[in-house]
């Protein structure tokens, strides 16, 4: 909603109702300048409060109270009988629909006993190895790289692809040290398309500098890695995927 | 980075599961832990008995993992199988009750056998699935409000309402509203 010297004469529930109203004026000139629906409409169309509605359906309101909301709701404009119609429909459906929630417990022994299935899944064959390739860099792109006054002063952009998934590698280039910071992204593809934990290895010339593992989101990160060109391998025990040459350079 | 959140289909989460993916089978029981326990709770039975039938339902699913079609619908099939060990355990109920007290039955009890009406069917299966679903995209308290007053086997009153969620018992008529009417938006996207 956007106010400006708001002064509004109705209660904050008729607000957000539908569109939004815009009242603006000062309490010794009241002026309420209608901006895209207004308060009077919503009285003339006999239009009722979502609430006052929902009491109203289901037998919260005093006899001549529910009358009252019973004769403005015949004389209503669409938007209301519409919201009759629905709050009906679901108080209908959930007098004979139960959405418990089971006790923690189930759940826990549940993910226990998927275990146990799991664990000769996961011991079946070796992982497949799958050679990225670079499909997006931002050097190559005209204008794209970021330029600013904080410590991380150029940023560049590479996407590599695999038939499992995509990885996203950022790179910061850190004034203060001359060093890089390294972030990075797996994006399962396709059907199988769950972000499982990976683990992610920093290699140069056969050295493995440094091992991380994905969050749920699938994001890793290496920080103040010295300029040269790196190998990523990235696994879970089912695929490993290399990321060759990723040339930190300023 | 930006969080991607991702709704997978019953295919997806059958193929994830038979690799062996923790992940993909916290998220078929989130999808379906809440519709399998309620089905022993619709037809009477107790939340002792329905976390047995819940156990027993998701356990078969586990050994049947392997062989159940890749496009099954996952929903329609955990519920045949909740049904049918609600059913089970009803009959054995209604046994030992008759041995013990035949002359106690009368046609209330047969009805409590034979299901609530439409209850038990498909589309009403498929009703509940979809309002869980708009329910589990709502934020809290709006979700567990709304859980609370509509969808629990016993229909709690404001005041235990107000002492479960913390909330002044003037506050619940006016969140309800609103929280409905979130619903209603979620149902409709």
């Amino acid at each position: 909603m956007r106010t400006r010297n708001t002064f509004c004469l109705e209660p904050v529930y008729f607000l957000g109702y539908g569109r939004h109203l815009y009242c603006e004026g000062r309490l010794s000139d009241i002026v309420a300048v209608i901006c895209s629906e207004s308060v009077k409409n919503m009285r003339e169309r006999n239009e009722t409060d979502f609430g006052r509605l929902v009491d109203w359906i289901e037998g919260n309101l005093a006899p001549e109270e529910a009358a009252k909301v019973e004769e403005r709701v015949a004389r209503a404009g669409a938007s209301t009988k519409a919201d009759v119609e629905w709050l009906r429909t679901f108080l209908n459906a959930s007098e004979d629909t139960v959405l418990a929630t089971p006790p923690p417990e189930i759940n826990a022994a549940l993910v226990q006993r998927f275990e146990a299935y799991a664990e000769g899944r996961r011991e079946a064959g070796f992982p497949r190895r799958l050679l990225a390739t670079l499909s997006f860099d931002s050097n190559l792109q005209p204008a794209f790289g970021i330029r600013s006054a904080g410590t991380r002063e150029s940023h560049r952009q590479l996407i590599y692809a695999t038939e499992v998934a995509d990885v996203a590698i950022n790179t910061f280039h850190r004034s203060r040290d001359a060093r890089f910071d390294l972030e990075g992204q797996i994006f399962p593809a396709g059907e199988d398309s769950e972000n499982r934990p990976f683990g992610v290895q920093l290699i140069r010339e056969d050295l493995d500098l440094g091992t991380t593992a994905t969050d749920d989101l699938g994001t890793f990160g290496f920080q103040a890695v010295p300029p040269g060109s790196y190998e990523l391998l990235m696994g879970d025990g089912e695929v490993e995927i290399r990321l060759l040459q990723v040339d930190l350079r300023s | 980075m930006r969080k991607i959140v991702k709704i997978r289909s019953d295919r997806e989460l059958i193929l994830a599961c038979r690799k062996g993916r923790a992940g993909a089978w916290k998220d078929l029981l989130d999808k379906y832990e809440r519709l399998v326990y309620s089905i022993p709770l619709r037809h009477g039975l107790s939340r002792h008995d329905a976390a047995d039938i819940s156990q027993l339902t998701f356990t078969i699913l586990i050994q049947n993992l392997d062989t159940l079609p890749d496009d099954s619908h996952l929903g329609a099939w955990l519920s045949t199988v909740a049904r049918r060990h609600t059913w089970r355990l009803l009959e054995h109920n209604r046994r030992e009750s008759a041995s013990e007290h035949l002359e106690s039955m009368d046609s209330k009890g047969s009805a409590v056998l034979l299901g609530k009406g439409d209850s038990d069917t498909v589309e009403h299966w498929e009703l509940s699935e979809y309002l869980d679903h708009g329910l589990s995209q709502l934020g809290e308290p709006c979700q567990g409000l709304l859980r609370a007053l509509y969808f629990q086997p016993e229909r709690p009153s404001y005041a235990e309402i107000s002492e479960q969620f913390g909330l002044p018992l003037g506050s619940i008529g006016p969140m309800r509203g609103r929280c409905l009417k979130r619903l209603r938006k979620k149902l409709e996207l």
